[in-house]
Formats: C-alpha cells, sequence, structure tokens
C-alpha cells in the first residue's frame, strides 16, 4: 500500500486542488504538502533499500494483456522518485512567486501534481506497460505544462512539437516494450531484468533495441530528436526547471539505466547508445555557447549533459554507469538551480536575452552569487558536485579508449565538451551580471526577489557545495542503492573529491582553461555562427507539418473526387472481379444437368425485353420517355415468373411495376424532362460488360447444377401445418412471416421517411407542373365507378391469398391504386376533404395488428409468429377455415394500403398532414 | 431455357450497370430498377426453372417447384419498390435544393 | 408457465419487438415534442433494461428462438449468443445518451425523429440477434431505410428556420444522402445476388445450415461448387465491407456522418460495426474452424484493414472541422477492427471486441462534443464552458487516440498483441501511425480552438444541462472500460471462445443434425 499510496498522492492532490481556495500561500502550503508527505512515506523505506532490498506491490489491472498494476521500489526507483518529489517541493514553492498575479497557480499546480504523480509512476513501476502508460501521461502533463501560457503562439508550438515528438516516441517504445515482453516472457520488469540472455538473444533484438531507444531519446532528447526541448522552454520558467532539466528528461535515461542489465551489452548497444550520447554532448556544448537566450543556453546544455549521461550507459562498464547515476543527481541539482536563477532574473528585470543583460551583480549580488555557483558546478569546478561526477567522466573515457573504435575519440569529445561547458557557464554569469552597467531593460532597476522565491535556489546551491566536497556523506548510500539496483553488484569506487596528480585531472584543468581562452576568443565564433545558424528546428516543424496537412489534402482530394459515379465503380468493379474470380476457378461453366427445352414465346419474349432494356438505356436522357420501355421491361418479368410457375410473383411484379411507374410519372412531372449528354468512357462500356456477363455465367452455372434445398420441408407442411394451398402465401405469413414483418416496416419507415423528407417542399408550384388541367368528368366518373369494384378484387384477393395466388400484399397495392385514382380524377381538395384518412394511421395500425398476431401466440406458450388455424362450418357459407395468418396478413394489407397512399400523394404533392 | 434465363440476367446487369455510372441521380435510378430486376429474376432461379407447377397444392397433388425464391423474390420485390420510391423523392428534394431560386416563383 | 419463465422464453425477439412497438405508437400518438420525447426515452430505457438482464444472464449455450414454431433450418431462428447480447448491449447503451442528447432541440431540427430512432434500433437490434442470411437482409434493409431518413433529418431548412445550423457543413445534407443511399441500394442488390448463390449452392439460408454445409465441400471434388461458394462469401464480404466502410468502399461515410445532426452521426457510430459484426459472423458460421474456406478471408481483411488505417490516418491529419476529423478517426477504427478481424485468432476477436465497444461509444460521444464545440466554444460562449469543454475534449481525445490510460489504449494493446507474427511488419506500423495521425489532427483542432481564441466571454451564455450528461456518460463508459478492464475482457474472451467453437453453433441452431 505504501507505494501506491506515494503513487496515488500527487493524483489526489491534483483533484483536491479544487478545493484549495483563493488564497495563494494557503494553496502552496498544501500543494507543498504533497510531495512532503511522499518523502515522508518514502524514507521510512529507506534502510531497506539501502540493505539492497527490493518491494513489490501488485494490483490487478488487466492480466490477460499481462497489464498488471505492479510496483517496485529498489534503489533506482528510490533515488529518482526522492528526485522528482523534493524538486517538485521546491518548484511548488518558486513558482508561487515566479508567477504573476494573473496567471492562475491553481491550474499550474493541478497540472504539476499531475505532472509528479505520472513521473513517480514511471520510477515505480515493475511492470514495463503500467510504466507505458505513466509515460505516455507525463508527454500528456507536459505539453498541457509547456502550453501554459496558451495565448503565446510560442508556447502552442511548442507543446504541439514536444507532444507529438515524445509521443511519436512513446509509439515506439510501445512496440519495443511488446517485443520484449515476448523475449523476456514476461512484462514485470524483475523477470525481465534476470532473463537479459534470452532478451539479447532474442531474433528481434536489433528491433527492439532500436524500437526502445527511440522512446528513450526522444524524451531525453538525444540528438537529432533533440529539436523539441530547446522550443519547451517556452513553459513557465519553473516548469522547464522541473521537467526539461530535472525529471521528464532524465525518463529516456532513466529507462536506459532500468534496462540496463537486461538490454546492455552488445556492440549494438555499445555503438548506438554511446554514439549518439557522443554527438550528443558536443553538439548541445558548441551550440549552448551560441544562444542568447538564457533558457536557450541552458536548454542546450541540458541537451549536452543528456548526451554525456547516455554516452556512460552506453560504455557499460560498472565505473561509468555509476558515474551516469551520479550525474543525473548533480545534473539536477544544478541545472534546476540554474533555471531558477535564470526564472529570477526574467522576473526582476523582464527579459532573458543576454544582449541586453548586464551588469546585474550590482543589483542582485545575492542571485548573482547563487547562479555563480551553480553555473561553476556546470562547468565542473572543483569542490562543487559538477566536478566529481565529471571526473568520473574523464576518468572513464581513459580507461575505455584503448578499447578501440567508437572508444578512441571519447577523451578528445569529452576535452572539447568540457571547453565549451567551460565556455557557455562563463558567458552565463559573465554577459548577465558584469559587463557594463545594466541599463535599457523593460522593468529597471532591477532588484533582489522576494525573500522565498530565492529559498529554492539557495537550498539546491548548498546541495552543490555539500555533495561536492562530502559526497561521502551525502549522496553516498543513495547512489550505491542505486547502483546496486542497476548493476547487482557494485566494485569498489571512491566519491571523493581528490584522486591524486592524474590524467582526468589534467583533461579538467585543460578544459577550464581552455573554456576562458574559448569564451575570450568568441567574438569570431559568434559572427561564424550567425552566418550558418540553422534553420530554426520550430520553423522546420512548422513547415514539415504545414506540408503534412497539404499532402494530406491533396490525397485525400485524389482519392475522393467527390464524384457519385466513383465509388459506385468502385463497388461495381470490385463485385465483377470476384466474379471473375469464381468463374476463373470453376472447372466448367456448365454444370451436370441438360438444359431444358426452349419454345419459341420465349424466345420472343427475351428479345423484346432485350429491345425494350435497349431503348431504356438510349433514352435514359430523356426522363418521362424511357419510363414505356422500363415498364415493358417490368412487365416481361412478369411474364417470365408466370412463365415459370410463379403466379404468385407475377401479380405482385404486376401490381409492382404499375405502382412504381405511377410514382416515378408523379416524381418526374417536377424534374427537368431532359439531363444533358455526358462523355461515355471505356469504364462505362467495360464495367457492365464484364459484370453482365459474369453475373450471366455464374446464374447459369448454378441453374446447371444439382442442389438440396429445404423446399420439400415446405411442400410437405404447407398445408398441413400451416393451413394453407398456396405454399408462397404460407411460407410468406407464417414459414418466414417474420421476414414479413421486416418487410412492411420498411414500407412504413419508407414511407415516414418520404413523408419528413418531402414535408414543407411545396411540389405544387414547382418548375413545371406539367397538366394543371381541371378534372375532367369522364376521369371522375370512371374513379367513382371503379373504385367499388377495385376494392371488391382487392378483397378477393386477400381472402383467396392463402389458398390461390393473391394475398395481402397485391391486395393492399391494389385498393391503394384504386384510392389514388379518386385523389387524381378530383384533384386533391375534394378528395383529401371526403377521404380524411391519416394514411401513415392507417399504416402504422397495420404494422400493430401484424405484431399483435405474433405476440398472440405468446398467451399459448409459442413463439412469436405461431400460427393457429381451425374450421368452422357456419350456415349457408359451409366450411370455414380461419387461421391467425388471415390477421397477419390483413396487417400486411393494411400497412400496404396506407404506406403506399402516403408515398404517391407526398410524391405527387397532394402531401396529407 | 436456363441460357435465355441467364442471358436476361446478363443484360439487366449490364443494362443496370451502365446507367449507375452515369452522373444524373435520375438515370441511376433508372439504373438501380434495372439491377433489382435482374437480382430478382436471379434469386428467382436460383429455385431451377419449372413450367406448369405453381405452387399451389390441389388434392392429392404434391408440388416438385421451390417455393422459397419465390417467396424470396417478393419480399424482394417489396422492398425494392420501397427504396426506389425513398431515391425518388431524394432526387425531388435534391432538385428543389439545387434550383432554390425556383421556388421564389 | 410463470410470467417470468415466459419473459425469459420470449426474451431474443423482445429487443426488436420493442422499438418497432414504440416507432408506430410515436407516429399514431399527437406530434408533440413532450410527448414523443417521453415515448421514446421511456423505450430506449426498457430497451437497455431488458438487454441489461439479458447481459446479466449471459449464459454458456446460445438461446435459439424459432419463430412461428418452427424448426431452423425451414423457419427463421433468432441466435442469442453471447455475441448478440454484447452488441445489443452496446448499442442499447449508445442509443440511450445518444437519444438523451437529441432531446436539447435535434430531434425539433426535422419530423419523425423519434420514430425513425427507434426504427432505426429494430434494425439494428434484429441484425445482431438473426441467424437467417435472408432475414439479415430485411434487417439491413430496415436499418439503411431508417437511417437513410435519419441522415437527412434536419435537412429541410423550411421546418426552423431560427435554428442556427450548430454544424461545419460543406456539403448539404441532402447531397451525402444520395451517395449513401444509392451505396447502399447496391449493396443490397450484390447482398441479394450473394444470398441467391448461397441458396441456389446449398440450399438453404440459415446460417449455421450453410455453415454445416459449407463443412462438408471437398476441396478436391472439381465439380463441387465450392467457387461458386467462395464467390457468394466474397460478394457477401464486399457488402459487409461497404456497409463497414473499409477503404475503399468508405467515400461515404466521412462526408455522410460529418454532415448528419450529430445525434444521428453520434447513432450511426455503431452503424458501420454492423458491417464489422456481420463479417464476424460470416468468418464464424460460414467459414467456420474445420472448413476448407476457413482462411478465405483473412488476407483480404489484413490488408484492406492496413491500407483502410493508412487512408483514415491521412484523412484525419487532411480534416479541418471536428465532425470531419472524427468521422475519419471513425475510419481508422474500422481500419484497426478489420486488421484484428484478419488476425482470426480467439485474442484478436477478443480484442476486435474491446475495440468495437470502446470506439462505439467514444466516437459517438466525440462526434457529439464536436457539435457541443462548435455551438459553444466555436461561435463564442462563457469561460466556463470553454474550460469544461477543453476538459471533455482532452479526455475524449486520449481515449479515441488510444493513448494510455483510457479504454483506446487498452483496446489497441489487445490487438497489438494479438497481431499474429507474420502480420506485424505491415500491421504494427499501421496501428501506430494511425494513433500518431489522430493526436496530430486532435492536437491541432484542440490548440487552434481551445488554447488560440480567447474565450469570448461576452457571449450569451446558453444553458448546457442535458447534452453534457449524455456526452459525460459515454466518455465515463470508456473511463470504466480502462479501469475494468479485466471483467470486461474477460466477457468477452468467454465470447470470441464461444465463436471459435462453430460446432456448437451450429449443434444449438440444429440440434437434429442433418436434414436435409
Amino acid at each position: 500500500m505504501l507505494l501506491l499510496g506515494v503513487l496515488l498522492l500527487p493524483f489526489v492532490g491534483a483533484a483536491l486542488s479544487a478545493f484549495f481556495g483563493s488564497d495563494r500561500d494557503r494553496r502552496v502550503l498544501l500543494t507543498a504538502s504533497v510531495p512532503l508527505l511522499a518523502i515522508a512515506l518514502l524514507m521510512r523505506e529507506r534502510i531497506n533499500v539501502f540493505v539492497g532490498n527490493v518491494s513489490y506491490e501488485s494490483y490487478r489491472w488487466l492480466p490477460q494483456a499481462n497489464l498488471e498494476f505492479s510496483l517496485r521500489l529498489d534503489g533506482l526507483s528510490f533515488l529518482f522518485a526522492l528526485l522528482i518529489l523534493a524538486i517538485g517541493l521546491l518548484v511548488i514553492v518558486y513558482a508561487r512567486y515566479y508567477l504573476s498575479e494573473k496567471d492562475s497557480l491553481r491550474k499550474l499546480y493541478a497540472q504539476l501534481l499531475l505532472f509528479m504523480g505520472s513521473m513517480l509512476g514511471i520510477v515505480l513501476s515493475n511492470n514495463i506497460l503500467v510504466m507505458l502508460v505513466f509515460w505516455e501521461l507525463t508527454s500528456i502533463t507536459s505539453f498541457l505544462l509547456v502550453g501554459y501560457w496558451q495565448h503565446r503562439t510560442d508556447a502552442r508550438h511548442g507543446a504541439r512539437m514536444a507532444l507529438i515528438t515524445t509521443a511519436a516516441g512513446g509509439l515506439a517504445l510501445l512496440a519495443g516494450f511488446l517485443l520484449l515482453g515476448e523475449a523476456a516472457q514476461s512484462y514485470e520488469l524483475d523477470a525481465i531484468l534476470l532473463s537479459g540472455d534470452s532478451v539479447r538473444n532474442s531474433p528481434h533484438y536489433s528491433l527492439m533495441l532500436s524500437l526502445i531507444l527511440l522512446g528513450a531519446f526522444t524524451k531525453s532528447a538525444q540528438f537529432p530528436l533533440h529539436f523539441w526541448l530547446p522550443n519547451a522552454m517556452a513553459a513557465p520558467t519553473p516548469v522547464s526547471a522541473y521537467l526539461h532539466s530535472a525529471t521528464m528528461v532524465k525518463a529516456g535515461i532513466f529507462l536506459l539505466a532500468r534496462l540496463h542489465p537486461a538490454l546492455s551489452g552488445t556492440d549494438f548497444w555499445f555503438n548506438a547508445v554511446t554514439g549518439i550520447g557522443m554527438l550528443t554532448l558536443l553538439y548541445g556544448a558548441v551550440v549552448a555557447l551560441m544562444q542568447y537566450d538564457l533558457k536557450g543556453l541552458l536548454a542546450f546544455s541540458t541537451i549536452s549533459h543528456l548526451g554525456l549521461i547516455t554516452l556512460l550507459l552506453g560504455l557499460g562498464t560498472p565505473f561509468a554507469t555509476i558515474a551516469a547515476l551520479f550525474h543525473i543527481v548533480n545534473h539536477a541539482i544544478f541545472k534546476a538551480s540554474l533555471f531558477m536563477a535564470a526564472g529570477i532574473i526574467e522576473h526582476e528585470t523582464g527579459t532573458r536575452d543576454m544582449r541586453r543583460l548586464r551588469g546585474l551583480w550590482r543589483h542582485m549580488p545575492h542571485t548573482g552569487a547563487l547562479a555563480m555557483v551553480a553555473a561553476a558546478s556546470m562547468a565542473g569546478v572543483p569542490l562543487l558536485n559538477g566536478f566529481i561526477s565529471k571526473e568520473m567522466f574523464f576518468t572513464q573515457a581513459v580507461e575505455i579508449q584503448p578499447y578501440g573504435g567508437l572508444a578512441t575519440i571519447i577523451p578528445i569529445v569529452a576535452i572539447i565538451a568540457g571547453v565549451f561547458s567551460v565556455a557557455y557557464s562563463l558567458r552565463f554569469i559573465l554577459n548577465v551580471f558584469f559587463h557594463g552597467e545594466a541599463e535599457d531593460l523593460p522593468k529597471f532597476p532591477p532588484h533582489e526577489p522576494p525573500r522565498y522565491m530565492k529559498l529554492p535556489v539557495e537550498i539546491l546551491v548548498l546541495l552543490c557545495l555539500i555533495v561536492g566536497i562530502f559526497p561521502s556523506y551525502t549522496v553516498a548510500p543513495f547512489l550505491n542503492a542505486a547502483s546496486v539496483s542497476v548493476l547487482g553488484e557494485v566494485p569498489l569506487y571512491s566519491l571523493a573529491l581528490w584522486h591524486g596528480f592524474n590524467l582526468p585531472l589534467l583533461m579538467s584543468i585543460v578544459a577550464l582553461f581552455g573554456g576562458v581562452l574559448l569564451y575570450r576568443g568568441r567574438g569570431p565564433l559568434f559572427s561564424w555562427y550567425e552566418r550558418h545558424r540553422p534553420a530554426s528546428s520550430m520553423r522546420v516543424f512548422e513547415i514539415v507539418m504545414i506540408d503534412l496537412f497539404k499532402a494530406a489534402r491533396t490525397t485525400i482530394a485524389l482519392i475522393d473526387n467527390r464524384s457519385l459515379t466513383r465509388p459506385i465503380a468502385v463497388v461495381l468493379i470490385a463485385a465483377a472481379a470476384i466474379q471473375v474470380f469464381v468463374l476463373i476457378q470453376l472447372p466448367q461453366i456448365a454444370g451436370a444437368i441438360a438444359v431444358s427445352d426452349v419454345d419459341i414465346l420465349a424466345v420472343v419474349g427475351t428479345l423484346m425485353l432485350f429491345v425494350a432494356t435497349g431503348i431504356t438505356i438510349a433514352w435514359y436522357r430523356f426522363r418521362l420517355r424511357s419510363l414505356l420501355p422500363l415498364g415493358v421491361v417490368g412487365l416481361l418479368i412478369a411474364l417470365l415468373f408466370a412463365r415459370f410457375s410463379a403466379p404468385d410473383l407475377a401479380l405482385t411484379q404486376i401490381a409492382v411495376e404499375f405502382v412504381t411507374i405511377l410514382l416515378m410519372l408523379f416524381a418526374l412531372r417536377y424534374l427537368p424532362a431532359t439531363i444533358p449528354a455526358e462523355k461515355i468512357r471505356v469504364r462505362d462500356i467495360a464495367i457492365p460488360l464484364v459484370l453482365g456477363t459474369a453475373t450471366a455465367a455464374i446464374a447459369f452455372a448454378i441453374m446447371t447444377r444439382p442442389y438440396r434445398s429445404i423446399a420439400q420441408y415446405f411442400n410437405e407442411h404447407a398445408l398441413s401445418e400451416g393451413g394453407g394451398h398456396n405454399i408462397v402465401n404460407v411460407i410468406l405469413v407464417d414459414f418466414r412471416g417474420f421476414d414479413t414483418l421486416g418487410e412492411i416496416s420498411v414500407l412504413l419507415i419508407a414511407s415516414v421517411g418520404i413523408g419528413a423528407m418531402l414535408h414543407g417542399l411545396d411540389l405544387k408550384s414547382s418548375t413545371t407542373p406539367r397538366a394543371p388541367q381541371p378534372p375532367s368528368l369522364l376521369l371522375t366518373t370512371l374513379a367513382a365507378v371503379l373504385l367499388p369494384f377495385a376494392l371488391l378484387i382487392a378483397v378477393h384477393l386477400f381472402v383467396r391469398g392463402h389458398n390461390l395466388p393473391g394475398g395481402g400484399f397485391v391486395a393492399g397495392l391494389t385498393a391503394a391504386v384504386a384510392v389514388l385514382l379518386q385523389y387524381v380524377a378530383h384533384d386533391g381538395e375534394w378528395a383529401t376533404q371526403r377521404l380524411r384518412i391519416s394514411w401513415q394511421r392507417i399504416s402504422c395500425i397495420g404494422v400493430l395488428i401484424a405484431i399483435a398476431t405474433g405476440v398472440g401466440s405468446w398467451v399459448l406458450g409459442y413463439p412469436f409468429l405461431t400460427s393457429s388455424f381451425g374450421h368452422w362450418q357456419l350456415p349457408i357459407v359451409g366450411d370455414v377455415e380461419l387461421a391467425t395468418a388471415m390477421l397477419f396478413d390483413l396487417g400486411v394489407f393494411l400497412t400496404v394500403l396506407g404506406a403506399v397512399l402516403r408515398m404517391l400523394l407526398q410524391s405527387s404533392g397532394r402531401s396529407m398532414h | 431455357m436456363e441460357i435465355l434465363i441467364s442471358l436476361i440476367i446478363g443484360v439487366l446487369v449490364a443494362g443496370g450497370a451502365f446507367l449507375l455510372l452515369r452522373t444524373n441521380l435520375v438515370s441511376v435510378v433508372l439504373g438501380l430498377t434495372l439491377l433489382s430486376y435482374a437480382v430478382n429474376v436471379f434469386l428467382f432461379a436460383m429455385g431451377r426453372l419449372q413450367g406448369n407447377a405453381a405452387p399451389i397444392l390441389e388434392a392429392g397433388n404434391m408440388s416438385t417447384t421451390d417455393p422459397l425464391p419465390q417467396a424470396l423474390v417478393l419480399t424482394a420485390i417489396v422492398i425494392g419498390f420501397a427504396m426506389t420510391a425513398f431515391t425518388l423523392a431524394l432526387a425531388l428534394r435534391a432538385h428543389r435544393d439545387e434550383n432554390p431560386a425556383e421556388r421564389e416563383q | 408457465m410463470s410470467f417470468v419463465a415466459s419473459a425469459i422464453t420470449h426474451a431474443p425477439v423482445a429487443p426488436i419487438l420493442l422499438p418497432l412497438l414504440a416507432g408506430c405508437v410515436l407516429l399514431m400518438v399527437s406530434d408533440h415534442v413532450r410527448t414523443q420525447r417521453t415515448i421514446s426515452l421511456f423505450s430506449c430505457l426498457l430497451q437497455l433494461m431488458l438487454v441489461a438482464l439479458l447481459l446479466a444472464n449471459i449464459g454458456e449455450s446460445a438461446q435459439i428462438y424459432r419463430l412461428g414454431n418452427w424448426a431452423p433450418p425451414f423457419g427463421i431462428a433468432l441466435v442469442l449468443d453471447r455475441l448478440a447480447v454484447v452488441m445489443l448491449f452496446t448499442a442499447a447503451m449508445l442509443a440511450m445518451p445518444v437519444l438523451i442528447y437529441a432531446c436539447n432541440g435535434d430531434d425539433e431540427e426535422g419530423r419523425y425523429f423519434h420514430p425513425l430512432f427507434q426504427f432505426q434500433l429494430v434494425g439494428i437490434y434484429g441484425a445482431f440477434l438473426t441467424g437467417d442470411l435472408f432475414n439479415l437482409f430485411v434487417f439491413f434493409e430496415i436499418l439503411l431505410i431508417a437511417s437513410y431518413g435519419l441522415l437527412l433529418h434536419g435537412s429541410n431548412a423550411t421546418i426552423n428556420p431560427h435554428t442556427p445550423s450548430k454544424h461545419h457543413v460543406t456539403d448539404s445534407r441532402v447531397t451525402v444522402g444520395i451517395q449513401y443511399v444509392v451505396l447502399n441500394l447496391i449493396g443490397s442488390a450484390l447482398f441479394l445476388l450473394a444470398a441467391g448463390i448461397f441458396y441456389g449452392v446449398a440450399g438453404t439460408l440459415n446460417f449455421a445450415d450453410i455453415g454445416r454445409f459449407v463443412a462438408t465441400l471437398d476441396i478436391n471434388d472439381t465439380n463441387a461448387a465450392t467457387p461458386l461458394l467462395v464467390g457468394a462469401t466474397l460478394l457477401l464480404a464486399l457488402v459487409f465491407g461497404l456497409k463497414a466502410a473499409i477503404v475503399p468502399l468508405h467515400f461515404w461515410l466521412p462526408r455522410s456522418y460529418s454532415a448528419a445532426n450529430a445525434s444521428v452521426a453520434a447513432l450511426f457510430a455503431i452503424m458501420s460495426k454492423i458491417g464489422i459484426y456481420a463479417l464476424l459472423r460470416l468468418q464464424t458460421t460460414v467459414l467456420a474452424s474445420d472448413s476448407v474456406l476457413h482462411d478465405l478471408l483473412n488476407p483480404w481483411l489484413l490488408g484492406f484493414g492496413v491500407l483502410t488505417l493508412a487512408i483514415g490516418a491521412i484523412g484525419a491529419i487532411a480534416a479541418t472541422a471536428l465532425a470531419e476529423i472524427v468521422a475519419y478517426l471513425m475510419i481508422i477504427s474500422i481500419g484497426t477492427l478489420t486488421v484484428a478481424l484478419g488476425s482470426g485468432s480467439v485474442a484478436s476477436i477478443t480484442a476486435l471486441l474491446f475495440y468495437l465497444v470502446h470506439s462505439t461509444w467514444i466516437g459517438a460521444a466525440m462526434f457529439l462534443l464536436a457539435a457541443q464545440i462548435n455551438q459553444h466554444v466555436l461561435s463564442g460562449g462563457a469561460p466556463q464552458h470553454k474550460r469544461l469543454f477543453a476538459i471533455l475534449f482532452l479526455i475524449g481525445a486520449i481515449a479515441v487516440i488510444g493513448m494510455p490510460p483510457l479504454s483506446g489504449f487498452i483496446g489497441k494493446l489487445l490487438i497489438l498483441q494479438s497481431t499474429p507474427m507474420d502480420a506485424r511488419v505491415a500491421v504494427w506500423p499501421a496501428l501506430l501511425l494511425g494513433s500518431l495521425a489522430a493526436l496530430i489532427a486532435l492536437t491541432r483542432f484542440g490548440i487552434s480552438v481551445f488554447w488560440k481564441n480567447e474565450p469570448i466571454s461576452a457571449g450569451t451564455t446558453q444553458p448546457l444541462h442535458v447534452t453534457l450528461y449524455a456526452i459525460g456518460a459515454l466518455l465515463v463508459l470508456g473511463i470504466a472500460m480502462s479501469i475494468g478492464a479485466a471483467p470486461v475482457v474477460a466477457v468477452l474472451d468467454a465470447t470470441a471462445q464461444q465463436l471459435a467453437e462453430a460446432h456448437r453453433y451450429v449443434g444449438s441452431v440444429l440440434p437434429t443434425g442433418a436434414l436435409h
């Protein structure tokens, strides 16, 4: 529970921070109590940690994905956790004075606490997937923190750049972790750290390592993935001090140290990690000197130091690793204090530009002294912590040199970087505090900051001194414990200040004097750099982003040309391709069954159908005219159905054809008579040709092959259990009555949809209302006479449907047409007044009847739509069969009647309610 | 006969596809109609062809026709009708939206 | 028979009948908006309770409901197996908040919103429940015709001239509606063609029965109709791919979703998933484990899944309006699901289901959020609204991108882990870069909306009330799916196991063995 408690504290604090009230000092106290409490909790474990014990806690999250919420506390995580909490504490105090009254302290603190928790999660997790979760959380929280001053362009751009870069690294890391987990057969660190051999022998080792390094290097700003860090300096300085020097950028290095036992020890590791580290060390140091923004200088110096640590971890020797861990601590201390000092300077003068700053020593000597000590530590001046770890680095550089290869040049690089770091440290101090009189400052005169704003800097600078002079009494146990957890066994080493006159000391001296000389001769260097200044990474990044957006837009526009035809063509081509593929696979098109004989009537009918289809296509541009051949095609198909034993189909086809043509006539009245000609491309011919041929061939292939179907069952059971002679009708209302229920629902919904769509559309006043003729007497009379007949036919069709061709659907259509005729004949008004019927309501009632019939069978304990029927002897009429299926069919009838009328009337502009 | 039916299906599919590739919505509606004719005949033909054997049970007479495709086609015809009606209405809407000036008349 | 027993017996058909009944009633009662809302909400609440009950009582074996008391394969059977229950719950849990959201005024932009909404649910539930190929066609048609109506909902400007457009509409709803309708009608024709081939060769329409037939196919029998069944299967996959919007069949989705009314777009979050669902059903019945066609679709699904991810990623970056970005994020999620489907293992199906549920709910939340941001932030609003929406947007974005610690990350993690070795080289980069593209797109939008513009405090403070609860509820589901991932995955794993045992599906649907 302890680790979980420590981990959750910042999150809880962030959640509670909404209730901390408006008093800023109270908010500082309450917020600062979070890391204080966490440190207190952690320190209870120090004895355990110092003797090398590892404690675990595990909570269930998603074992199926090996995502267990397991935590560990060993020397390494202990050291890092303390660093995160302690620097966090100081930053919280510092930020209180740094932020102006109009900046929201509440927002900053909440985000800082969230970040603190995420960072603790990285170092405390024992499961690498959980580590990744927190890793990404630090990316998100850092995005928010960098963008704290969201109204500033540089803050927005810097935040975005940092997020995209580090999140991309996080994605690579995810893939790398998955490979690592599979190679180690566990995602738990304790198991992974023990299975170094199987990890290194994994076939995916180099890919895995590359991905993990990509993640680590983006986070720790290694060259050439460092570019986001200088731009993240748009963040408030407390944030820079915390995230971008002390903690978050160390996450990548932490990861390298954490996984050191599992991943290191190969040539790939050595070359990649050392090589990149060396490049970064050198590049950062050189560019840092050229900066004129205080924070820019510190940012590049941070990059350089991160490179130094990476380099050390790449060497792989125990001493190098210890030096790396030590330098992590030292760098955090002196760099955080320098950032804070820079923040104070900015706070008091209103600028961070070293071309404007000078002579501040007279105005703020106290701050100047603090900055000087910290900068000296950065430069590696003896008696300060930075000196010791740098000396260890030089020692390692010398020792590793004989190994050849990359190692050969390490000492040279070390000295050059050392020279530059001395030079930029000098520049930081001399440019700001000396070099003449302070003038031309946005805020003048500058003076010392509030007492408590300096306190965090004082503490950190004091640490620089104490650690630098008495390393064994201060940092040693922490460092030792951390080293044990990385290395397993720690060789004898000493953290002493004095190792006698040796080569490393000589290197330090060379670096110090070289640095002074370099600083004195900086003029030509600066002007050289000005001439060769690389393009601003921000601009490059923005241009890349804009190009990306442009390229994406062009691609999408290329794919989707916003025409209706292209997607249709894609679907048709796909269908044609599938069919052709099938036909190629088929050994022969014709199957085993011989084709049946052709009669002359069928040939004539087929030819007529071809002609009618051809005419439809030829006339497609003339809307009304093309309806005639289309109708002929429909009627011929009805004949086809009739010819091949499907009277119900034939009847339905005729009825539907009639209504469809009617509907089209109505609708086309309001559309232009012709449409412009368009170019016909090869595609327009080729696709139909292939698709038509292939479909025909497949139809033929199936028809000439034998099959066993479930049809026999219907033939046998329709009468005995379905109670009807007309098998098709029994299927529709009984065997597959559910389909029919769906079908009438479609009709109803379509009529509702049409109603919704055409509602309020005044069709009457449309373009070319053809034929606004008055109602003709003949038509009126005819309609009046026809109505009862038509209704009678409808009833007849309905009643006989269960046994003979007919049924509710055809009956409904017939009745609908008859009623429609009344509207047409009387031109609206008359019929609308006489027939005060909501057709929509009728169709709803129809569906409801169908449902009710289905639900009725529940009463008898049968499933939905179970039919029952019986015979009754009635006087005069004789034997009468009544089936629930007929009730269902009544529902069909009413739905069809109502829905079809609603559609027809709405489309003809005779809209009802 | 099977060849004739296959040809009918093929011609209807080809004709439908041709009209579907036109840019005007009303042509597309015509194309859809032809395509649905084709599909209905196709579906119907899957029950194989039988002359003079309507699936209606007379006394002592077992049907030899496969009635299921007929029922399916019936359902398909009705649904197709609903879809055609909707598409036509949509064409009306689209036309009115494209020519808002005419509404003023 | 006691009432409870009877209720359980008829439970499978109830989710279909309930909204159908509600839809009809809604058409018959008064047009008054309060009446309509009350009935509609009540119906959705009942559905949710019913489906939650089904989820709670999820059993080892599937419940088969024989409509008309006809034994399958002769009658139509509904199959209430674990997959159906999971899908039903996903849909019902989506419908409720979306409907609540719609009641803020979206439903008044046109006529018949509530009936169409209910009818849409009829089609969705039916598609999840039916065990019959042709009946699936019918339910597809129901959900399509209802979706046509909903898509065009509010396109009629004359209805409500005073309501300003809440959307950044580039295409008119009618224009995108045409494309949507026509493509789906072609899809329906191809569906019938495929169903016809299945019937013409296998002589049956029941999924289990077709599966049984396919299992008996002898690959060496040259006269056998195996290629024809392959063709039918591929045609069906084409139709389902069109519904799912797998590239290159995706054209309709970005435009129609971004042009639709927000509530409609949010409801449509499940629509493309129905295509994935249908493909999954096809895989686990017709192409069941021991059939010669078993691996027919997998390579295609993997290939097109990667392509879909790529196009979705590019589209998300290219898009500017949030609704459009989210629509392309939908394409990315479809690509993710397709890839998982193509992986074909139990683990990958579990992952697929997790991601499907997540992307349905979160996708819907994002569509609703997009509309609210348009209304309350982009067109000027109170600063406190802006802050609130910024937080909601952040949560939604993290979930939808697949960043830790929310549901999207869990889903993506499961899919990455279950990708077969030989497919990883393409699938992993596609999935990870898809996330990156989503991140880039949403960061760009979020920064320009929430950071760049100072809040216009002068704007009238429009009330937010229920809409926030709806969005919040959907986002909370995403958070809950992450915290409670283990039990969720356990349920989904059991579902995938059940699907993997095809013989059990066939056995429970057709207990009597070979009937014809």
